[in-house]
Parts: structure tokens; C-alpha cells; sequence
């Protein structure tokens, strides 16, 4: 009878756990992400993403891995602060998704101006790191 | 490798009267309006099966919405779904399908314009450009948007579990 309860429950138990881990090391990657754009740290940014990344800005300009990469190196956005207000996880095994409430403070053609976000992303494990494989935002109504 | 062409693809749904009954909600196509970029992320046949699904389940989601057909939605939309709008509004399924139920919210048609898909084993990714017809709380609407959905593979096929938009210049 224990057993069989066992059984039943220790699958459970232990998909809890990794779920529970999986939303930690979500956060972990939220954080590394923010803190990598406003540092510029670009060997971070490398690592964090994925290849086939589709950043999509709230103004509607789509980035690729390069372009987004590029744009931070030739100044065209600046990111001076993420503060993450919200975040709910919804972790799948190896990926996620992560809807998030920010406040940005992002320099753009010489204007600095904070804005309230909302984006979705969509996270995927590659070789033990989280890569970030997909981005859209949205500016909220002050 | 990265598989990138181009397809034609359809006005997904235009909605009918509210009576006429429109078996399977598509009603035009436009060729010349609507050219659909996808890229896969995963080479091979079994990557471009993938899309293939996940492509169609956009326009099942899309022709569910717009024909209101909500024993369709109840299987799409995952019972986490996080679904914010491109005004900041977020629903969860219930609300969003209250919204859709009572009329507030009102899809007349959803075209696809773009479609990008990256597929992860159980989970994918949908990066869309498109535009949005209908009317909220009795307020018609024309919106161009991007927005990027989240669906995980289920039982019954590919659910959706994340939406967000973002409105684009006019």
C-alpha cells in the first residue's frame, strides 16, 4: 500500500521539484539577460542568445540575433535599467515561457525616458544554458 | 542550416453573419495579399513537419476566434494560458474567452501576413505579423500587430499558452 502510494506520488513529487527548479533558473536567465544588455556585456549576450533568435521591440522592429547585437554596439538603443516588476513562468522541460511586467529606462536617438513593458518570451536549454529564442513587447499607456 | 521560403497563404478567416453558418470559416484568399515567410530553426523533414502543424494550428486559433466557435478554443487555449493584449491588457482563458463569449471582444477577420517558427521538442515559438478586424465593446478596430505565441505540444495536439501583441504604425 505504501509502495503503490509511493509509486504514485514520487513522480509527482519530483516533477514539482523540477518544475520549481526550472522557474528558479528562469529567473536566473531573466536577470543574467537584463544585466547583460545594460552592461553591454556582448560575450554574455553570445552565450544567452540562441542563434535563431526573433527579438521583436514594441515600436514592431524585428531583431535577429546580429541586428539586436549590433544595434546595442552602435548605440541605437541603450538600455540603462531593467527593473522587473511581475514575472509568471511557464516552464515545459527544456523551455518556457516567461510573461513579465518591467520598467525599462532605454536611450534611443539621444532621448532617455523610462517605459512600463509588458513581454512574452520564449526560453530553450541548449548544452546546460538557457538561450533566449523569442521576444515581443509591448509599451503600456502611461 | 537555416530552411527559409516563402508560401502562399490565406486570409485565415472572414467572418460571416452571424447566422450563416460558414463550415469551415475561410471564405477568400488572396494570393497577392498575403505571402507567408516562414523560416524553420530545425532542419529536415521532421522540423518542417513541425512548422507545417504549428502553422496550421495558428489558423485553427484564428478561425476559432473569429467564428467564436468556443468548443475549439476550449481545446486550443491551455488552461495556464497567459494571453496580453496589445494594450497591456492581460487575460487569462476564462477572462479571455468571457471577453469573446459576451461580445465585448469581437474578431471579424485575422490575416497572417509573416509567420516565423522555431520549434523546441514539445514547446515552439510563433513570431507573427498581422492584421486584426473587429470590434471592442462595440468599437470596430483595424490593427496592424506583431506578436509572438507560445503553444506546448498536448495530447490533443498544440496548445496555445502565451500571446503578446504589439501595435505597429499605420
Amino acid at each position: 500500500m505504501i509502495r503503490r502510494m509511493l509509486a504514485a506520488g514520487l513522480p509527482v513529487l519530483l516533477a514539482g521539484a523540477a518544475m520549481a527548479q526550472t522557474e528558479d533558473a528562469l529567473r536566473k536567465a531573466e536577470e543574467q539577460f537584463g544585466a547583460a544588455v545594460t552592461r553591454q556585456d556582448y560575450a554574455a549576450l553570445e552565450r544567452i542568445l540562441a542563434d535563431d533568435m526573433i527579438y521583436t521591440h514594441s515600436n514592431g522592429v524585428v531583431d535577429d540575433k546580429t541586428k539586436f547585437i549590433a544595434s546595442l554596439k552602435d548605440g541605437t538603443r541603450k538600455y540603462e535599467s531593467i527593473q522587473i516588476r511581475e514575472m509568471t513562468v511557464r516552464p515545459f522541460g527544456n523551455t518556457a515561457a516567461v510573461a513579465a511586467k518591467v520598467t525599462m529606462v532605454i536611450t534611443s536617438r539621444g532621448e532617455t525616458a523610462p517605459r512600463e513593458m509588458r513581454y512574452l518570451r520564449f526560453w530553450a536549454k541548449k548544452g546546460g544554458q538557457w538561450q533566449l529564442v523569442g521576444h515581443q513587447s509591448v509599451t503600456l499607456p502611461q | 542550416m537555416r530552411l527559409a521560403f516563402c508560401l502562399f497563404c490565406s486570409v485565415l478567416c472572414v467572418e460571416a453573419a452571424p447566422q450563416e453558418a460558414q463550415p469551415t470559416g475561410v471564405r477568400s484568399i488572396d494570393p497577392a495579399q498575403a505571402t507567408l515567410h516562414r523560416e524553420l530553426s530545425e532542419p529536415g523533414a521532421g522540423g518542417k513537419k513541425v512548422a507545417a502543424q504549428l502553422e496550421q494550428a495558428e489558423r485553427e486559433w484564428a478561425a476559432a476566434v473569429c467564428r467564436n466557435d468556443f468548443p475549439r478554443l476550449e481545446q486550443i487555449l491551455a488552461t495556464d494560458l497567459i494571453y496580453t493584449h496589445s494594450t497591456g491588457l492581460v487575460e487569462n482563458k476564462a477572462q479571455y474567452l468571457e471577453a469573446l463569449k459576451s461580445g465585448r471582444q469581437k474578431y471579424d477577420t485575422i490575416q497572417f501576413e509573416e509567420m516565423q517558427v522555431r520549434v523546441r521538442g514539445e514547446a515552439a515559438m510563433v513570431a507573427a505579423k498581422v492584421r486584426m478586424t473587429g470590434n471592442t465593446q462595440g468599437k470596430p478596430f483595424d490593427n496592424r500587430l506583431r506578436f509572438l505565441h507560445v503553444w506546448k505540444k498536448a495530447k490533443g495536439g498544440w496548445q496555445l499558452v502565451g500571446h503578446q501583441s504589439a501595435r505597429l504604425p499605420n
